[in-house]
């Protein structure tokens, strides 16, 4: 402790004060000579009062500050004061220590400024702390920073990119990498990094095992699943091999820290700081929970992985199943057993003109007309008991729009609920099809009927002298009872029991004409099929009428050996007397060139099984000529001279449209049988 | 009309055509005899008295147009009234070249009928008293001599008496004798008379 003239202006208590003070009060002139150094000086700066006083202020100035201490001294020049300046000082044996000073100028009794005094109060350990704190909050911020990647980032390499970015740019880090191993060579490849990693990383092979590239801190700690710290790189023999490249990046600590996948390190994260010692158990600490954390959103993401991969499975076969499902060229729907639509095609949205959010609210039967529904709803049912249905349909539209369409729909269970697929086509155009070919074939069936009634028409032509005949026998019997009549009643007196007797027989006779012409008018006429039980032998006989002329012109003996009880048989009455016509015809014709012998027409019926009516016309004739035989029931075939060749053809037609058959055979030992069968009424005819 | 009285036989198939047809001969006081085929009409025997045959061209069997054949074969000149339901030309030729006296087409008109019928009756009438004349005059042509036969014929070829006996080689006056036995046992009142008789006598024999 030394006397100061300024001080010694005070009173001896305030010179015990600064002599015993803690804070280390030093005066000194304007050219930094030291002036005074008491206690607290001695004690924080290593240095006696005897070795400073006089020597420069200089000595505890870092070289790199002198410029800071001119200025100090400067501004002091000019009568600042300068209050709790922190700086950093030299000691004689502590090196550099962290201190504030307050600097204030020191004034002569004139007023002169002709020195500083200076207070300076060591702040390491709080500037240490302060250090500490500000390194743990740039480490807690890098580490809410990988958290949040973890939560934002889905994919592992962005991720690592994102958490040596965060501990560099936040941490503090001079450089960080992570390296992943691969489990075949155990190269630990680097896989993400940051900071001044390049010169360091090039051409550097780390291993994760026991080779001696292994034994890093990186190796090291991913072999024993544990955090390496190495807070001095220079000085850990571990670091050995690579210690030039980390001196040459001015790194001074590193520490490496495995991150697991599934319990076992996957990959590891190796981190360096330019202060040796940084990584101190709080430091440790965070670091190892952020890798913690990276190994957690690892597992997450193999889980997510699983996921995203089954999720993109289903998403591709659903995607695939819409592309089927709307690529068919009907509608596609599945509903299940409360009629909710689980699943439609878009084709069923533009058919319905219903929106999805419509279609979502909507029951099956609604998109039929109300006279649908009850069959609809039948069809429903059906499916859902049997396991397949079909309809055809009007599909209704929400604008009204009726399309046909045929309906087809399969029972299929759904998480266990039965449901319904069901496809529709738009049948429109098969409908139309459908229409024209009815169309079609009703102008057809009206050819057909007119072509039979033409054939009709002709075969009554070859009959028509002798149906000319059946009505002239009648009508030249009335015109001579008429002329007898009138002769009767002429006389004197009348004979009026002869002329009564007259004119009943032209009432009888005319009737027997107009029967005829009845008859024939049947037969001629455009008639629309009358179906009906009808008496075959009776029929049989009103053809006779038209023909029996002919026959007995042809001299022709009628034999006939028809069945009595024979049953009733359901048919055209019109068509199938056609088809007796024609036999008959045919029979007459046959004989009519015969010479040798008298001309036979036998005409039989009879019943077998009570089920079955067989007709059967046999002549005496020419008989049929076994080359043509098969030919026999061709249309436009004939071996007539003005044959039409329709006469057999349609009655073969008109019989098998009766549900019975039409042969020929050959008779015996003449001509020819020509024989057909009809189901009897109530067999299951047409 | 002068006898309006005869038979009518009609052969037709059809019952109710024959009822017609007797009613309305009948009402005119013909007497009708009905026939449905002519296998019928051949069983029955001949009928007295002025007659004639309403014929239907169709019969089952032998037709009208046959029997008609058939009778002409016999020398049968029963007049015949052809009735057809379906006459066609070349059958009514045929029938008419036959001597058939009328081809009516059903139906006919009643009146058209009875005219044929009565022209039917009246040739057979006159036919029969024809046939009768001749048969007289043929039983007077009998009693002639082979001489008178042969002078009649020769008279009948208008030849003179002179030339006559030049052809005979006989007197002129044995061909007056041979003339005036045949004028008085035929009954010839005169030459012209003869020569007429001479030609009915030769018709009919010169067909048999």
């Amino acid at each position: 402790m030394t006397d100061h003239e300024p001080i010694q202006a005070g009173e001896g208590l305030a010179a015990a004060m600064v002599a015993w003070s803690d804070d280390a009060i030093i005066s000194k002139d304007l050219q930094s000579q030291i002036t005074s150094w008491n206690l607290g000086a001695e004690r924080l700066f290593g240095y006696t009062a005897r070795e400073m006083l006089g020597a420069s202020i200089m000595r505890v100035v870092p070289p790199a500050l002198h410029d800071e201490q001119i200025n100090i001294l400067e501004r002091i020049r000019r009568g600042d004061r300068i209050d709790h300046f922190e700086t950093v000082r030299q000691t004689k044996h502590r090196g550099l220590i962290d201190v504030s000073i307050t600097v204030s100028p020191i004034k002569d009794p004139q007023g002169r400024i002709i020195g500083a005094s200076k207070i300076a109060r060591d702040i390491t350990e709080l500037k240490r702390h302060e250090r500490e704190i500000i390194r743990l909050s740039r480490l807690y911020g890098a580490l809410s920073e990988i958290n949040r990647a973890i939560i934002r980032i889905s994919e592992r390499d962005a991720l690592f990119e994102r958490v040596c970015w965060a501990l560099v740019e936040q941490g503090g880090f001079r450089a960080v990498w992570i390296a992943w191993e691969e489990a075949d060579t155990h190269y630990l490849r680097p896989v993400a990094m940051w900071g001044e990693t390049k010169n360091y990383l090039r051409g550097l092979e780390l291993y994760s095992d026991e080779r001696w590239e292994g034994q890093s801190p990186t190796g090291t700690a991913f072999r024993e699943d544990r955090p390496y710290i190495s807070n001095d790189v220079m000085r850990d023999p571990a670091t050995e091999p690579w210690r030039g490249r980390m001196d040459a990046a001015g790194w001074c600590a590193c520490a490496a820290f495995p991150i697991r996948l599934g319990g076992k390190p996957c990959a590891i994260l190796t981190v360096y700081s330019e202060q040796r010692g940084f990584f101190q158990g709080r430091e440790v600490e965070l670091l190892l929970e952020a890798a913690n954390n990276i190994s957690f959103a690892l597992d997450n993401f193999a889980r997510e992985d699983v996921r995203r991969r089954t999720e993109e499975a289903i998403r591709q076969e659903r995607d695939f199943s819409t592309a089927l499902i709307n690529s068919l060229p009907g509608v596609l729907y599945v509903y299940d057993r409360t009629g909710r639509f689980l699943r439609w095609n878009d084709n069923f949205e533009s058919a319905t003109g219903y929106d999805s959010s419509d279609i979502q609210t909507m029951i099956p039967t609604e998109f039929f007309p109300e006279e649908d529904r009850e069959l609809i709803r039948s069809r429903i049912a059906d499916v859902f008991e049997n396991g397949t249905a079909s309809v055809e349909a009007t599909l209704l539209s929400k604008d009204g729009r009726k399309t046909p369409y045929y309906f087809t729909g399969v029972r299929v269970e759904i998480d266990g609920d039965d449901c319904v697929v069901g496809v529709g086509l738009d049948i429109t155009e098969r409908k139309e099809a459908a229409n024209a070919l009815r169309a079609a074939e009703d102008s057809i069936r009206q050819s057909q009927a007119e072509l039979t009634r033409v054939a009709r028409i002709s075969v009554l032509g070859e009959f028509a002298s002798s149906i000319g005949h059946e009505i002239n026998q009648p009508l030249a019997a009335i015109v001579t009872n008429s002329g007898a009549a009138v002769r009767w009643l002429e006389r004197t007196p009348p004979n009026v029991g002869k002329t009564r007797e007259a004119i009943d027989r032209i009432h009888r006779d005319s009737n027997l004409a107009s029967d005829v012409i009845k008859r024939l008018r049947a037969l001629v006429t455009k008639n629309a099929l009358e179906y009906a039980d009808l008496d075959l032998n009776r029929a049989l006989e009103e053809v006779l009428v038209f023909a029996s002329a002919e026959l007995r012109t042809c001299g022709i003996v009628v034999c006939r050996e028809l069945d009595e009880s024979l049953p009733l048989v359901h048919g055209d009455r019109i068509q199938l007397q056609q088809v007796l016509l024609n036999l008959v015809m045919n029979g007459i014709d046959a004989m009519r060139v015969i010479e040798d012998r008298a001309g036979i027409l036998t005409l039989r019926s009879k019943a077998i099984d009570s089920g079955t009516v067989i007709i059967e016309v046999e002549d005496n004739g020419i008989g049929v000529d076994p080359a043509t035989a098969a030919r026999l029931f061709e249309r436009f075939f004939t071996t007539k001279d003005g044959g039409t060749g329709l006469g057999l053809s349609i009655s073969r037609s008109i019989v098998e449209a009766h549900g019975g058959r039409l042969q020929a055979a050959s008779g015996s030992p003449f001509g020819a049988i020509f024989r057909f069968t009809l189901p009897a009424a109530g067999t299951g005819s047409p | 009309m002068t006898d309006t009285s005869g038979t009518v036989i009609v052969v037709d198939d059809d019952a109710a055509m024959r009822e017609a047809l007797q009613s309305l001969l009948t009402s005119v006081d013909l007497d009708v005899i009905l026939f449905g085929s002519v296998q019928e009409l051949l069983k029955d025997g001949k009928h007295e008295g002025p007659c004639c045959m309403v014929l239907d061209v169709r019969l089952p069997g032998q037709s009208g147009l046959d029997l008609q054949d058939e009778l002409i074969r016999q020398n049968n000149r029963l007049p015949i009234i052809f009735i057809t339901g379906h006459g066609d030309i070349p059958m009514t030729v045929r029938a008419m070249k036959a001597g058939a006296v009328e081809f009516l087409a059903k139906p006919f008109r009643d009146q058209d009928l009875l005219d044929a019928v009565r022209v039917a009756l009246e040739r057979d009438r006159s036919r029969r008293d024809e046939d009768v004349a001749l048969r007289q005059l043929r039983d007077r042509f009998d009693a002639l001599t082979s001489r008178e036969r042969e002078v009649m014929a020769l008279v009948s070829d208008g030849m003179l008496n002179k030339q006559i006996a030049s052809h005979m080689g006989v007197s002129e006056v044995t061909v007056k004798g041979h003339r005036g036995q045949v004028m008085r046992k035929m009954g010839a009142r005169s030459v012209a008379d003869l020569v007429r008789m001479a030609d009915r006598l030769k018709g009919p024999s010169a067909t048999q």
